[in-house]
């Protein structure tokens, strides 16, 4: 029992980490995507 | 010679163990409700209808294969070896599209690609941060059933299966319970689909038991007025697609179809659009409704591990509907009280059925509050986290289970 809920707070940990990751990735890659065009 | 073994169909039932008759006939008569229940709408049509008629008529039609040995000619799901597969495929009318499309998961693969299609991703890059954590707060079923259905005598690969559920995407459940709970796969897809096609009849009420009138009709004031082009959304498409198969080459089937089908949207491919669209996501439901049924036979229906599959396939789809509205509180306090918690029971995957939940639930009570871009924009991502846990599942489960 005690394995199996470290391996759910693992595997929700890991996923939040990733998905906010993907979020800051999301807003980085906007940033710099309009920055170049605009240059252009 | 007796006159009912002409109907072998109708001979089986008094040959055949009296449970397992008794079953057919239930199976029979469920496949009829569902039907039934899928041409009323209560269900969804596109599964339910097929899957109804495969219930049907792999429970009627059962006949002696052999002198001793019983079955149908519809498929055999449990063959392995190479030479009776090639002898079965020859004889069995569905077992072609069984091994090439349903036990490699390329089926789940066309749903993914057919969502992708359908999915607009502009509404994840004008509030990413958002809508990524109503996302994780309403995958909240997905982590909290795995302890429970371990608790409960399940292993580790099919704890996982169940509780992936909870992620509310069938496509993702039949790819855990492919790779994690081969001998459960059955059973875990038909609860799944069953209770996914309940979701929108059943999640109106939670949002209305949890969310009270006053904050329901909140209007959200935008602060975010971006225009996002297309070429951004491909460029996310890119990236999302390269990280995510870096991370979890198990599950990269699933995110290579879904960003790619987003991509071929994007990119204005109007053939390849409508091909996946039409095609691709439509006679892949078909067959998943079908085929199904086809698998509900009695024996399969008999595994006394069902009820416990039952009863976690809902406790996973309620706590994610609790955990989702509890992001949308979350995200409701963090901007000022500037967000409507209704919002959160779209972090549950089920595109695009949950975010239509929530805009009929706020339209109810306010009919100047609009917050489908809202609710879409963490429905999507509902998608990749949902994604993200699955790869984590098939990828973590195996070492731990080594």
């Amino acid at each position: 029992m005690k394995e199996s809920i470290l391996i759910s707070l693992q595997v929700y940990l890991m996923g939040f980490a990733i998905s906010i990751f993907i979020a800051a990735l999301i807003k980085g890659m906007l940033i710099v995507i309009r920055r170049f065009s605009h240059e252009k | 010679m007796n006159i009912i073994n002409l109907f072998q169909g109708v001979a089986m039932l008094f040959y055949q163990d009296p449970k397992i008759a008794i079953a057919r006939i239930v199976l029979i008569i469920l496949g009829i409700i569902l039907i039934y229940l899928g041409r009323k709408g209560t269900l969804e049509p596109l599964i339910m209808i097929p899957m109804g008629f495969g219930m049907i008529a792999v429970n009627a039609a059962v006949l002696f294969l052999t002198a001793t040995t019983t079955g149908t000619i519809f498929m055999d799901p449990l063959v392995s070896d190479t030479n009776g597969l090639m002898q079965i495929m020859q004889i069995d009318f569905l077992q072609p599209i069984y091994t090439f499309t349903f036990s490699n998961g390329l089926i789940a693969c066309f749903v993914f690609m057919g969502i992708g299609v359908i999915s607009d991703v502009g509404n994840v890059l004008r509030y990413p941060f958002t809508s990524m954590l109503i996302a994780m707060c309403a995958e909240l079923g997905t982590v909290a059933t795995f302890p429970i259905a371990h608790a409960m005598g399940l292993n580790y690969g099919e704890a996982a299966a169940v509780s992936v559920i909870g992620g509310a995407d069938g496509p993702m459940v039949l790819y855990t319970s492919l790779i994690l709970a081969k001998d459960l796969f059955v059973p875990i897809t038909i609860v799944a689909y069953l209770y996914l096609s309940l979701t929108y009849g059943g999640y109106p009420f939670l949002v209305r038991l949890l969310v009270p009138k006053d904050l329901r009709g909140l209007v959200v004031k935008s602060t975010v007025q971006t225009n996002i082009k297309a070429s951004e959304k491909i460029a996310f498409d890119v990236v999302g697609c390269t990280i995510l198969c870096f991370l979890f080459p198990v599950a990269a089937p699933l995110f290579v179809s879904f960003f790619l089908g987003n991509a071929v949207k994007e990119s204005g491919m109007v053939k390849y659009t409508k091909m996946i669209e039409d095609v691709f996501l439509y006679a892949s439901t078909f067959f998943l409704g079908f085929m199904l049924g086809v698998l509900c036979e009695a024996s399969t229906i008999l595994n006394p591990k069902i009820l416990v599959l039952l009863i976690l396939g809902m406790l996973a789809l309620l706590l994610s509907g609790i955990g989702g509205i509890a992001g949308g509180y979350l995200v409701y306090l963090i901007n000022h009280k500037n967000f409507n918690p209704v919002i959160g029971i779209a972090g549950i995957s089920c595109v695009p059925t949950t975010a239509k939940v929530a805009q009929k639930e706020v339209y109810k009570v306010n009919r100047f509050s609009f917050i489908l871009q809202y609710a879409m924009g963490a429905n999507i991502c509902g998608v990749i986290t949902t994604a993200i846990l699955t790869g984590i599942y098939v990828t973590l489960i195996p070492l731990v289970m080594k």
